[in-house]
C-alpha cells in the first residue's frame, strides 16, 4: 500500500544505527526464541529472555527491525521485532521524522499483506504497532493524512482478497482498541489529556467512516447465498462482528458529565448503553443494521462462538438510547425489525445451549429497555405474535430447566427462564403507560403459570421427572441452598404473573392441593413404609413443596420495613367476586371453620366460598392432616421440607391477611375480613391453630433445625404484631410453651432458636393485661432468674463442666430476652435484664477462658445497648454504664496485655468477642446522638457516668489489640473504623484529649486505613475522621496539641490521594470535604506542599499549568475557613481542579 | 447435667471424660468426639442426602491436641460423644529439663507438664529465659493436657 508494492520500504542509509548492527543478531535472535518455546530450564528461560528483553529497548532499531523481519522466518523474532518497533516509537516519537514514521507504517502494513499465512498473534501485534503509531502521530497530523490510511483500510476491507480483508478489519480493530481507551489500551507514556483528546478528534471525524465500513461489509456478509463453510470467511466474519461488538461499547465522550469523565479515567467498570450521537441515526435506524446482523446471525448460528459475539452485538445494539431517537417513531422504527429479526430466529424447533440465555435476555431487554409508552407504535398483529414467541419460549424454558438438571446447564435454562419471567413482570407493570398491557399479559398468563406448574410436578398431572428411586434421591440435592432461596426471583415472578389471571390461577393450584392432600391422607392411612410407599410418598410431598411454593408467592409479598398488603389484583378479584355473588360471606365463613377442624374436614366444600379462602383452607387441613400424622406416631413417615413449607406459608400468609387492617385499603373484600379480619371468629381459631401446629412442631421436629427455624419465624410474626398477639395471648398453649421451655424437649432446640422463642415469649407478654402480665412473668421469668442464681453460685471463682452447658443455655436466653426489647417493653425487660448482667460479669470471670461463654456474655451485653439504651431513664441508663465498664474491665483482666496472635488458620469467628465489643462501644455512643429515655428526676444533676466513659474505657483496652493483622478481616475492620469515626464525630473535644499513646495509635490507624486496600468505605470513615479532628482544630484556632501536629503529615496524604494515585471517583466529595478542613487547619503546610509538587516537575509548562490550577483552586484572594460559601465554592472547583491535574499529571 | 446439686469439684475428678450431647444441639467453635479423638467443630453442615428426608449432620473436626483433622455424618437425633474440656491458669515459676513447674491459683504446685514442642513452646522458652512473669493456660481433655496459650500478667 501507500504505493509500494515492492515489498520493503527503501530505507534511507543515514537512518541506520552508527553502531553498526550484530552481524550474528538474527542468529542469536532466533536462537533465543527457539529456546523460549521450547521448554528450557529456568536457567536458560531467563537468559533467554533477558537477551529479548535487551533486544527490546535497542536505540533506533528501525532499519535493523525491518531487515530482519524480512530476513527470518522465525515467526517468534518478527513478533519480538514488532514489539520492538513499537516501543522505539513511542520513545523517540520526538526525534523522528513524519516522512520515516509513514514508511514505518507503511512497511508494516505491507509486511502483513504480503503474509497471509503469518499466525494471529504476530499479525495481531504487527497491526497494534501500526495502530499505536496512527494515534500518537493524531495530535501532530494533519486529518488527511488520518483519512488517507483509512480510506486505504476501507479499500482492503472492499478488495475480494479475504486475508487482505482480515488484515484491514483487524487494524481498524487496534485504532478502536487504542482510541478507545478506557485503561486497556497501550502505555504510551503520556498524560490522559494527550488521551482523551486523541479520543475526542477521532471519535468526530474518523469513528463514524469506520461505521460506514463495518455497515457495508456487513451487508455484503448477510447477503452472502447459503451458510458459508470455508474457514476465511468464517475468520473474516468473526473480525467483523468484533469490531461491531467494539463500536456498539464505544463510550462517547460527554465533556459535561465530569465524574464520567474521571470514571473513563479508570477501568471501565461494566458496559454502559450504546449512546450515538445524533449524526449517527441515519446509519443505525435508517440503513437496516439492525436486519442485516440478523441476517447474519443466520450463517452463523451453527457456530457456538460467532453466534455468541452476534448475539452480544444484537444485546448491546438493543440497549442504544439518547439522541439518535428524537421521537416516538424513530424508536419504533428501529424497535420493529428488532422483533421481526427476533422471531426468525427464534422460529426453529430448539435452541443451541449457547444461544438459550442470549436469547431470553435479547426478549427480555426489547421490553424493558425501551419506554413501553412507545409499544403502541408497533403493529399489533407483530408484537402480538412477539409476545407468543416469547410465551412459547417460557414454556419450553420452565420445562426444560426441571427436566435438564442432571446436565451442567441447569442454570442456564433457570437464567434464562428469570429474564424471560422478569419480561412479563415489565409488561405487566407498563399497564398504565400502555393499556393493552395488561389484556396481553392475561391472554399468556395463564399458559405459563400452568406450565410452570406442570414442570414442578411429579404425579400424574405434571411432567417432572418419574423415577426417583432410592439412589437416585441421593442426587436430588447436593447444592446447600434450598428452593425457597435458589429459585425466589423466579417465584416471585411466577406468583405475580397468577395475579393477572387471579381466578385461574387459584382455581388451579386449590384443585391441586387438594388432591394432593386426598392422596396423602390415604398413604397415611395405610401405612405400611415399604419402598414403594415411601416413592409415591417423596413423590406427593415435592409435588406439595412446589403447590405450598408458588401458593405462598402468588398470595403475599415480603418486604422488610413496609407494611404488608394483600396484592391489589387479589383484592379486586375477591371483591368482585362477592360483588357477582360468586362468592358468600357465610359459605367462606363455614370453609374456614371446617378446615380447622379435621374431622369435619370430609365436609363436601361449598362452591359459595371465596376463591382465596378456599386456598388458604386447604393448607390449613394440611398442616392439620400433618399434626394428626405426628400424634399417630407417623413422623418417620412424614417430610421435614413440606413442614418448613407449611409453615413458611402460614408466615407469608399471616402478614398482610390475619387479622388484616381494613384501613390500609380503599374496599375490602367482604368474604376476606369474615374470615380473615380482625373481630372474627375464625381468624382467632386460626391463631389458636397455627400456636399449636408451634407447639407441636418444636416437640416432633426438635432437631430439624430448618423446621424449627422456620417454625420459630412463624411465632414472631404472630407475636409482633399487637393485634394478633392479643389472640396469641389467649392460647394455652403459649403459656405451655412460656413455662416450658426450659424442660426438654425445648432445651434441645437450636441455640438460635431458643434466642428466638424466648423473644416470641417476651413479645407475647406486651400484649397482656398488666394483672395477667404479672402472672405470666413469674411464671416465665423466675425459671430464669432462679437457676442464674443458682448458677452463679455454684461457679464462683472457677468454671466447670455441668455448669458450662447451664451458662450456655441461660445466656442463649438471656440474649433472647435482649433481642425481645422494644420501646413499650423497655422498663419491663430492663428490670429482668439488669440484675442478669450483673451476674453475667462473674460468669465472664468464672469462664474467661471458655470463648463460647465470652461471646454470649457480649452479645448479652450488647443486644442490651442496641436495643434499649436509647429509651433507658437517666437512672437507669446509669446503671447500665457502670455494668458495662466492670464487663469491659473483667474482660480486659483476662484478655488484655497479651496482644492477639492471629494464627494463619484463622477465621473473622475467632474474634467475635473483640466484633461485640465493638460493636457494643459503637451502639454506647449513639445514646449521644439519639436518646428517649426520660431526664426527668430533677435533683440528680449532672450524671457521674456518661456514655463516653464507657467508650473511653474500652478504648483504651481495644484500640492497642487492633493490629494490622486483625484488620485484615473485613467487618472486623470496617466495624473498627466505624468506631472510631463515629467518635471523633461525636466527642471531637475529647479525642484530642486521649493519652499521647492511645491518640497516636488511633491516628496509626487512620493512615492504615488510608493506604490499605480495606475498600472504599474504610477510606471513607478514615477521612470523615480527619475531617472531623481538622474542623474542631480550626474551630478553636488550636496551633499545637497532638490533634494539630497529628494532622499536618495527613495534608500531603490527601493531596496525593487526590491528584496521583488512582481515583476512585465516588470518594471525590469526600475527599473534597476532608482536603478542605485539613488546609484550612495547615494553611501553611498546603502552600509548602503546593510549591514542592510545582517545583518537582521537570518540564516548565506542565510546572506552570500545575501552579495555575493550584492558583484556581485557592485563589489568593479567598480566605480559607470553614464559612458554608466557601467551602461548597471550594467543592465545585476541586472537581475542575482533578480533572485538569489528573490529566497533566497521569501518564498512560 | 445430672450431678447439679453435687460437689463441684469432686463431682469433676471422677467425672468421665466424656458426656453425651444430641448432634442438633453440636455447634461450629464446640467440641466432639471423632473417632475417639476430642475435637474441636471446624465445619458444621447439615446435608440432607434426599430432599424429604430427615436431616443429617455433616460434622469436621481438628483434634485440639495433634491437629489432624477428622470428620463424621451423623443423624441430626442420634446422640455424639462430647468432652469434657477444662481450661485452667497455671503461674509459670520454672523450667527444668523442658519440665515446666507450675503453681494454681490456690498455690497447688505440679512439675509433670513438658513445654510444648511449638511455635508456642519457644515463646514460653524466650520469655522465661528473659525473666518474664506470665501465665500458661493448661487445656486438658480425655486425660491429656497441654499447654494452649500464655497470659502476660501486666495488666
Amino acid at each position: 500500500m501507500a504505493g509500494s508494492s515492492s515489498g520493503a520500504v527503501q530505507l534511507q542509509p543515514g537512518q541506520l544505527d552508527g553502531q553498526g548492527i550484530d552481524p550474528n543478531l538474527l542468529q542469536k535472535l532466533e536462537q533465543a526464541s527457539n529456546t523460549i518455546l521450547a521448554s528450557p530450564s529456568a536457567e536458560q528461560r531467563h537468559a533467554a529472555e533477558q537477551f529479548l528483553l535487551d533486544f527490546r529497548k535497542t536505540k533506533n532499531p528501525y532499519t535493523v527491525c525491518c531487515c530482519l523481519m524480512e530476513q527470518t522466518r522465525n515467526d517468534y523474532v518478527i513478533f519480538q521485532c514488532a514489539c520492538t518497533l513499537k516501543e522505539a516509537i513511542l520513545r523517540e516519537w520526538a526525534q523522528q521524522s513524519p516522512t520515516n514514521v509513514h514508511s514505518l507504517r507503511d512497511f508494516l502494513m505491507q509486511f502483513v499483506l504480503n503474509r497471509p499465512s503469518l499466525p494471529v498473534y504476530v499479525r495481531e501485534e504487527i497491526v497494534l504497532t501500526v495502530a499505536v503509531i496512527v494515534k500518537r502521530g493524531t495530535l501532530d497530523s494533519s486529518a488527511d493524512d488520518r483519512n488517507h490510511f483509512i480510506s486505504q483500510l476501507t479499500k482492503l476491507i472492499h478488495s475480494d482478497n479475504a486475508a487482505a480483508r482480515v488484515v484491514g478489519l483487524s487494524t481498524l480493530s487496534a485504532l478502536l482498541a487504542e482510541y478507545g481507551g478506557n485503561g486497556k489500551g497501550t502505555d504510551f507514556g503520556l498524560s490522559w489529556e494527550f488521551h482523551l483528546r486523541c479520543k475526542k478528534v477521532f471519535e468526530d471525524k474518523e469513528l463514524l467512516t469506520v461505521f460506514m465500513v463495518l455497515l457495508e461489509a456487513l451487508q455484503q456478509l448477510s447477503a452472502l447465498e447459503g451458510v458459508p463453510s470455508d474457514w476465511e470467511t468464517l475468520a473474516l466474519i468473526g473480525k467483523l462482528l468484533a469490531l461491531a461488538e467494539q463500536i456498539f461499547t464505544w463510550r462517547f465522550s460527554l465533556p459535561l458529565l465530569q465524574k464520567r469523565f474521571l470514571n473513563n479515567m479508570s477501568e471501565a467498570r461494566w458496559n454502559s448503553p450504546f449512546r450515538p450521537p445524533s449524526q449517527w441515526r441515519e446509519l443505525v435506524v435508517g440503513r437496516g443494521l439492525v436486519i442485516h446482523l440478523f441476517k447474519l446471525y443466520r450463517h452463523v448460528q451453527s457456530h457456538a462462538e460467532l453466534a455468541h459475539v452476534c448475539l452480544q452485538c444484537l444485546l448491546q445494539l438493543v440497549s442504544t438510547t439518547g439522541d439518535v431517537f428524537p421521537d416516538h417513531k424513530t424508536h419504533a422504527d428501529f424497535l420493529i425489525p428488532f422483533m421481526a429479526g427476533f422471531l426468525h430466529l427464534t422460529q426453529r424447533n430448539s435452541l443451541a445451549e449457547y444461544e438459550v440465555l442470549g436469547v431470553a435476555t435479547l426478549a427480555c431487554r426489547l421490553l424493558t429497555v425501551f419506554p413501553r409508552k412507545y409499544l403502541g407504535q408497533v403493529p399489533s398483529d407483530q408484537l402480538q405474535a412477539f409476545l407468543t414467541r416469547a410465551c412459547q419460549l417460557t414454556c419450553s424454558y420452565s420445562y426444560l430447566a426441571m427436566h435438564q438438571k442432571a446436565a451442567e446447564e441447569e442454570s442456564l435454562y433457570d437464567e434464562g427462564l428469570e429474564q424471560l419471567l422478569q419480561m412479563w413482570t415489565a409488561l405487566w407493570d407498563s399497564r398504565d403507560s400502555f393499556p393493552p398491557a395488561a389484556q396481553l399479559c392475561q391472554t399468556f398468563a395463564p399458559d405459563i403459570f400452568q406450565t410452570y406448574l406442570q414442570s414442578h410436578l411429579a404425579t400424574a398431572d405434571g411432567t417432572a421427572a418419574q423415577a426417583v428411586s432410592s439412589d437416585d434421591m441421593e442426587e436430588i440435592r447436593s447444592e446447600d441452598e434450598d428452593d425457597r432461596e435458589r429459585y425466589s426471583a423466579q417465584l416471585c415472578h411466577v406468583g405475580m404473573l397468577g395475579r393477572t389471571v387471579p381466578a385461574q390461577a387459584l382455581s388451579q393450584l386449590t384443585g391441586l392441593l387438594c388432591e394432593r392432600i386426598s392422596q396423602l391422607q390415604l398413604e397415611l392411612k395405610d401405612s405400611a413404609g415399604t419402598q414403594a410407599q415411601m416413592n409415591r410418598l417423596y413423590r406427593l410431598y415435592d409435588d406439595l413443596h412446589w403447590l405450598l411454593l408458588i401458593a405462598g408467592h402468588l398470595l403475599a409479598d415480603q418486604s422488610e420495613g413496609e407494611a404488608l398488603l394483600i396484592p391489589t389484583e387479589l383484592m379486586d378479584h375477591s371483591i368482585s367476586q362477592a360483588q357477582m355473588g360468586v362468592s358468600e360471606v357465610g359459605a367462606t365463613q363455614s370453609e374456614m371453620v371446617c378446615s380447622l377442624h379435621i374431622d369435619r374436614m370430609s365436609q363436601p366444600t361449598s362452591d359459595k366460598c371465596d376463591d382465596i379462602v378456599r386456598l388458604v383452607c386447604k393448607v390449613f387441613m394440611l398442616s392439620e392432616l400433618e399434626r394428626y400424622a405426628v400424634q399417630a406416631q407417623l413422623d418417620p413417615l412424614l417430610s421435614p421440607e413440606l413442614s418448613r413449607d407449611i409453615v413458611w406459608f402460614f408466615q407469608r400468609w399471616a402478614g398482610p391477611y390475619l387479622l388484616m387492617q381494613e384501613k390500609h385499603y380503599p374496599q375490602v373484600s367482604l368474604p376476606l375480613t369474615c374470615a380473615f379480619g380482625q373481630g372474627s371468629d375464625s381468624a382467632s381459631l386460626a391463631v389458636q391453630t397455627l400456636v399449636s401446629k408451634v407447639v407441636s412442631n418444636f416437640q416432633v421436629w426438635t432437631s430439624e433445625g430448618e423446621v424449627t427455624e422456620d417454625t420459630v419465624q412463624l411465632l414472631l410474626t404472630l407475636t409482633e404484631n399487637r393485634d394478633r398477639c392479643l389472640e396469641v395471648v389467649k392460647c394455652e398453649k403459649l403459656w405451655f410453651l412460656a413455662m416450658q421451655q426450659f424442660c426438654e424437649p425445648f432445651v434441645l432446640l437450636a441455640a438460635n432458636c431458643r434466642r428466638h422463642l424466648m423473644k416470641a415469649v417476651l413479645f407475647a407478654a406486651s400484649a397482656m393485661s398488666s394483672e395477667v402480665r404479672a402472672r405470666y412473668w413469674t411464671q416465665t421469668m423466675q425459671p430464669l432468674h432462679d437457676r442464674f442464681q443458682v448458677m452463679v453460685q455454684r461457679s464462683r471463682g472457677s468454671g466447670g463442666h455441668a455448669n458450662l452447658l447451664e451458662a450456655r443455655n441461660l445466656l442463649e436466653l438471656l440474649c433472647g430476652v435482649a433481642e425481645a426489647s422494644r420501646v413499650d417493653n423497655t422498663s419491663l425487660v430492663f428490670s429482668t435484664i439488669y440484675p442478669r448482667l450483673r451476674d453475667s460479669v462473674g460468669l465472664m470471670d468464672a469462664f474467661h477462658n471458655y470463648p463460647e461463654i465470652v461471646v454470649l456474655v457480649l452479645d448479652a451485653f450488647k443486644e442490651t445497648i442496641t436495643r434499649q439504651l436509647c429509651y433507658l431513664s437517666q437512672e437507669d441508663s446509669l446503671k447500665l454504664y457502670e455494668v458495662t465498664i466492670q464487663l469491659i474491665r473483667s474482660y480486659a483482666r483476662h484478655h488484655g496485655g497479651r496482644g492477639v496472635t492471629v494464627d494463619a488458620s484463622a477465621e473473622e469467628d475467632d474474634f467475635n468477642d473483640l466484633m461485640l465489643l465493638l460493636e457494643m462501644l459503637t451502639q454506647l455512643i449513639n445514646k449521644d446522638f439519639v436518646d428517649f429515655g426520660s431526664t426527668d428526676d430533677g435533683g440528680a444533676g449532672e450524671p457521674t457516668v456518661v456514655p463516653a466513659d464507657v467508650v473511653f474505657c474500652g478504648l483504651d483496652f481495644v484500640v492497642p489489640l487492633m493490629s494490622a493483622e486483625l484488620l485484615k478481616f473485613p467487618s472486623l475492620c470496617l466495624q473498627y473504623y466505624q468506631l472510631v469515626s463515629l467518635l471523633c464525630e461525636v466527642y471531637p473535644e475529647r479525642v484530642p484529649q486521649l493519652p499521647q499513646r492511645l491518640f497516636s495509635n488511633i491516628m496509626a490507624s487512620l493512615q492504615l486505613g488510608l493506604s490499605s486496600d480495606y475498600g472504599e468505605d474504610v477510606q471513607k470513615l478514615c477521612l470523615d475522621t480527619l475531617e472531623c479532628l481538622a474542623i474542631q482544630c480550626v474551630k478553636f484556632g488550636s496551633t499545637a496539641g497532638q490533634s494539630y501536629q497529628a494532622l499536618q503529615h495527613f495534608v500531603q496524604v490527601v493531596l496525593d490521594m487526590l491528584v496521583l494515585q488512582p481515583l476512585n471517583p465516588d470518594l471525590l466529595d469526600v475527599l473534597g470535604e476532608t482536603f478542605y478542613a485539613l488546609i484550612c487547619c495547615h494553611q501553611a503546610q498546603y502552600a509548602q506542599l503546593v510549591h514542592q509538587l510545582v517545583g518537582s516537575q521537570a518540564d516548565t509548562s506542565t510546572a506552570e499549568r500545575l501552579a495555575a490550577a493550584f492558583q484556581r483552586l485557592t485563589p489568593p484572594d479567598i480566605p480559607l475557613n470553614l464559612e458554608k460559601t466557601h467551602r461548597s465554592r471550594f467543592e465545585a472547583r476541586l472537581q475542575t481542579f482533578v480533572m485538569e491535574v489528573r490529566s497533566i499529571m497521569t501518564v498512560r | 447435667m445430672a450431678d447439679l446439686d453435687g460437689d463441684f469439684e469432686s463431682a469433676e475428678s471422677g467425672a468421665s471424660t466424656t458426656y453425651p450431647q444430641q448432634c442438633s444441639a453440636l455447634r461450629k467453635n464446640g467440641h466432639v468426639m471423632l473417632k475417639n479423638h476430642p475435637c474441636k467443630i471446624v465445619e458444621m453442615s447439615t446435608s440432607e442426602t434426599d430432599k424429604h428426608g430427615h436431616a443429617k449432620v455433616h460434622i469436621v473436626g481438628i483434634d485440639i491436641f495433634t491437629g489432624n483433622k477428622y470428620e463424621d455424618v451423623c443423624l441430626s437425633t442420634h446422640n455424639m460423644d462430647v468432652p469434657n474440656v477444662n481450661r485452667k491458669d497455671y503461674q509459670l515459676n520454672n523450667i527444668d529439663d523442658s519440665y515446666m513447674s507450675l503453681m494454681d491459683d490456690s498455690g497447688d504446685q505440679r512439675e509433670d507438664l513438658k513445654v510444648p514442642n511449638n511455635d508456642l513452646g519457644k515463646d514460653i522458652m524466650s520469655r522465661f529465659e528473659k525473666g518474664e512473669t506470665f501465665n500458661v493456660t493448661v487445656l486438658k481433655a480425655c486425660d491429656t493436657e497441654m499447654v494452649i496459650g500464655i497470659k502476660s500478667l501486666t495488666s
